[in-house]
């Protein structure tokens, strides 16, 4: 056997340069797209990142839900029948769709047209009580009469959609 | 200049490299560059053509190392990749080496051939040799590979890698 030391002489090696010209071409046939390690773990921490969002996500829903409810749980009792009013009012009228209390003019004589002047009154007389003071420091007084008007709206809103006044 | 690489490490390697790792086949290509440039430089007198065959071994080196099974070192199947892609070249343009003949007498004997002292001599001689008894010459005498392990490599029978070495040694 002959030694390859003997064998091979220096002209048979590469310089570093050769080396590092040749190692470049490879890499670029053989990664073409960057498809290297960094991009499997770019690929692997996306979809972790995208996980994580998701989880971070249903965890602010929760968090922000629970403040939420804790909030309305801490209120006073009058601001929670007030917006348990508001809310009765709001679903009754997103059902009843086509309850529209200026189509009708002040001069017709139906008795839907008269109701609906009566919802238009109403709720004039909710905003302007509204707007006297904050909703949060009504007075006693105030407040009673404020529910008063939303629970006339409420039975108005009723009778309409049950007589068939309005379509819901 | 060969640097030893265990075997476990290199299949750790060979592992981290099918795992899409490009640091790891860089270490692959440290350590086999330089014994696959100066093989190869044996067939090819122009560095250019020495450094796009080396450049093709690793790649196609890479691109089938789900294949490999690691029954051999991963220097003895690039190496064989090299001399395919010495083979691919001689048959595009039209060389005469490479062809194994089958003419070839097998009864002749390898004593008396097995002791070289490598000189300037030789080395004119061998660089007239065609090219597969160059390859038998270096990597059995050079490189150290058994005629079966050559055999492999060379896709032809283990009596014909001896036979060429007996009468390449004549």
């Amino acid at each position: 056997m002959i030694d390859p030391n003997t064998f091979y002489t220096k002209n048979d090696l590469p310089d570093d340069n050769i080396k590092h010209s040749m190692w470049n071409s490879i890499r670029q046939s053989i990664f073409p797209t960057g498809r290297t390690k960094s991009f499997v773990f770019e690929r692997r921490s996306f979809a972790y990142g995208m996980a994580a969002s998701f989880v971070l996500m249903f965890t602010c829903i929760g968090i922000y839900s629970t403040v939420v409810r804790i909030i309305e749980v801490a209120q006073p009792q009058e601001i929670r029948m007030e917006s348990a009013y508001q809310k009765a009012i709001r679903e009754f009228e997103n059902v009843a769709l086509s309850y529209d209390s200026h189509r009708i003019s002040p001069g017709e004589n139906s008795l839907t047209a008269v109701k609906t002047i009566q919802l238009r009154y109403l709720n004039n007389a909710i905003d302007e009580l509204k707007q006297e003071t904050k909703s949060n420091d009504l007075s006693p007084l105030k407040r009673l009469r404020l529910h008063e008007l939303y629970n006339m709206k409420l039975k108005l809103l009723q009778e309409m959609i049950q007589q068939g006044d309005i379509e819901s | 200049m060969e640097i030893p690489i265990p075997n476990a490490e290199e299949s750790a390697l060979i592992s981290r490299v099918r795992n899409g790792e490009t640091d790891a086949f860089k270490l692959l290509y440290d350590v086999n560059v330089d014994l696959l440039y100066r093989f190869l430089k044996q067939f090819r007198k122009s560095d250019s053509d020495v450094q796009e065959l080396v450049q093709r071994s690793f790649i196609k080196a890479y691109e089938g190392l789900t294949r490999f099974s690691g029954r051999s070192k991963f220097k003895t199947w690039l190496f064989q990749i090299a001399l395919n892609e010495l083979r691919s070249d001689a048959r595009r343009n039209s060389i005469i080496p490479f062809v194994v003949s089958d003419d070839i007498d097998e009864s002749v004997s390898e004593e008396g051939g097995n002791i070289l002292e490598w000189n300037s001599t030789l080395k004119t001689l061998f660089d007239e040799l065609d090219e597969t008894k160059r390859a038998v010459f270096i990597l059995y005498e050079v490189e150290g590979y058994s005629h079966m392990e050559i055999a492999a490599m060379l896709d032809i029978g283990e009596s014909t890698s001896r036979t060429i070495l007996t009468r390449t040694k004549h």
